[in-house]
């Protein structure tokens, strides 16, 4: 099966450079920008939202390799900054990742940096993602960290910040998700580690304009989902516009504080 | 190359939004199935029913619901393979009956146990006469796994360690949470399998083929129903993953042919 010529934007909301949490165990493999740069190109994926994954001990240099990805390659990453917000750098670190070096939004992996999402410390953090205005995506689907409904809670709590799911609650918890996302408006699902047919129920519950198509690469490949959304009638047209790009670069286009390197970039 | 999926199901009820739902879940045959296969190039399904995991199934039907697959096996004897699920809480005499006329008469070729759905521990007690039968007969035993408390991969292999004889197939390979231990746990039990579908996570698939080798490994869809198709996306899962061609002939039909002695019939 080749791949059609797209007649709508793909954009990736979950990639990963050097390893995921879900693969670090499994490879040493270091996986390069170029190399998910060659996969988005086959499978025809303009640009991916790009944030640290793998080793909890290689925190700072996570961030770092996805500076270097970034600069790299402008057009084709969204850098969103991992923190750990019991670690007092994380403030030092969100400001030179967004002011600086333009990132455009924020990513919390409660799983595999080993913290409780509802811990008064991360609401700081989410604080600072409402006055910046920053997405925030929350690794899901792992108990006793990052169970759908405590992403739910978080989201309550901070209304005016976007918060992504990723995983959408994944195989395990996915049927939380739905009625997690149900009750909290600024709550958006992202799909990876799920087939498309488990985002054609959430977007019968919750509409189209809260889904995010994901790979979470390399722990998945980008061609599973493309071709079978290209392929199979599961999804309207404006369906698969909205969940394959439309919703992220939207979300994309209104991140960012004023002043930021990405704000201007999103100007040009 | 013959393409053998190794995990579908007919008629299981998965979170309907309504008793009409429900319903038509509970009546989707083979023909949908059969014809999802023909589009996408699948030659034979091993299939199990869904109704027989719930204890209530087995006080209004003989089989539990076994019946279904029963009569897919014999509308397309060249296509399904059947997969037979036991009655968990019978009386011993009546199981082995069972699974005696199932496997003698009828011609079933695995058992299932969904013991997450069937709510017991997957190497519960209550399972022993299932255990010992599949074992004397070298049968194919595949669980779902992946499941806390009910569907460990750990529980999996005290049952291989147990019964040698028994063809263990961990359905998912441990889904995305416990796919390590599956990992870990088949360095142990040469009669461990891991089947493919609902294990996204194509790094651990590589991981595990390079230490237990392609033959371990079985292509599955879990099927449900005509709507949302998986196929083609499984079909795509397998042909994504970094392995030689012939490694990928196992995978995709020859370990399940193998297994299921298909050659035998």
């Amino acid at each position: 099966m080749g791949l059609a010529v797209n007649a709508f934007e793909i954009l990736d909301a979950h990639t990963h450079v050097g390893s995921a949490a879900s693969t670090w165990s499994f490879s040493d493999h270091d996986y390069t920008a170029e190399e998910l740069v060659d996969h988005m190109d086959r499978c025809g994926v303009t640009a991916a939202v790009l944030m640290g994954g793998g080793r909890p001990d290689t925190l700072p240099l996570m961030n770092e390799r996805c500076r270097e990805a970034v600069s790299a390659y402008p057009h084709r990453f969204f850098g969103f900054v991992r923190v750990h917000p019991y670690l007092p750098a994380w403030e030092a670190e969100l400001e030179l990742y967004v002011m600086e070096h333009g990132f455009r939004g924020i990513k919390l992996h409660p799983t595999q940096d080993a913290y409780e999402i509802l811990d008064f410390r991360v609401d700081r953090v989410m604080e600072r993602a409402a006055a910046w205005k920053l997405p925030v995506m929350v690794h899901s689907g792992t108990i006793p960290y990052a169970m759908p409904g405590q992403i739910a809670d978080l989201a309550a709590r901070h209304p005016d910040v976007t918060v992504i799911m990723a995983h959408a609650g994944s195989l395990e918890l996915y049927q939380h998700a739905i009625p997690s996302a149900q009750r909290v408006s600024n709550l958006i699902l992202e799909f990876s580690m799920l087939i498309p047919s488990a985002a054609r129920r959430a977007i019968d519950a919750i509409g189209a304009d809260r889904v995010l198509y994901g790979s979470n690469w390399p722990a998945t490949s980008m061609r599973t989902w493309i071709e079978t959304v290209k392929s199979l009638p599961t999804f309207t047209d404006l369906e698969k516009a909205n969940l394959m790009g439309r919703n992220l670069r939207r979300l994309i286009d209104a991140s960012g504080p004023s002043g930021s390197v990405g704000e201007q970039d999103a100007n040009h | 190359m013959r393409i053998i999926d190794a995990h579908a199901h007919l008629n299981l009820e998965l979170y309907p939004r309504s008793l009409e739902e429900a319903a038509s879940q509970r009546e989707v045959g083979a023909e949908p199935l059969i014809a999802e296969m023909d589009r996408w190039g699948v030659d034979v399904v091993c299939l199990m029913g869904g109704a027989p995991f719930r204890w209530w199934n087995w006080q209004r039907l003989p089989h539990g619901g076994n019946e279904e697959v029963l009569a897919a096996m014999r509308s397309y004897p060249d296509r399904v393979v059947g997969y037979y699920i036991p009655d968990s809480y019978g009386e011993p005499a009546t199981v082995r009956r069972q699974l005696r006329e199932a496997v003698e008469d009828f011609g079933f070729r695995g058992i299932k146990i969904h013991s997450w759905l069937s709510a017991h521990h997957a190497d519960a007690d209550l399972l022993d006469v299932v255990f010992e039968f599949a074992h004397e007969r070298e049968l194919p035993l595949i669980f779902h796994s992946g499941t806390i408390p009910y569907s460990t991969p750990a529980q999996m292999f005290h049952v291989a360690k147990r019964y040698p004889g028994i063809k263990v197939i961990l359905g998912h390979g441990g889904k995305t949470d416990l796919n390590a231990d599956c990992l870990a746990l088949a360095h142990y039990a040469d009669n461990l399998y891991i089947e493919s579908s609902g294990q996204p996570n194509k790094v651990f698939l590589e991981r595990f083929i390079r230490d237990h080798g392609a033959e371990r490994v079985l292509f599955g869809t879990d099927w449900l129903s005509p709507l949302g198709s998986k196929l083609p996306a499984r079909l795509i899962e397998i042909e994504e993953l970094d392995i030689s061609a012939a490694e990928r002939e196992d995978i995709l039909g020859r370990n399940a042919a193998r297994l299921f002695r298909l050659d035998d019939r």
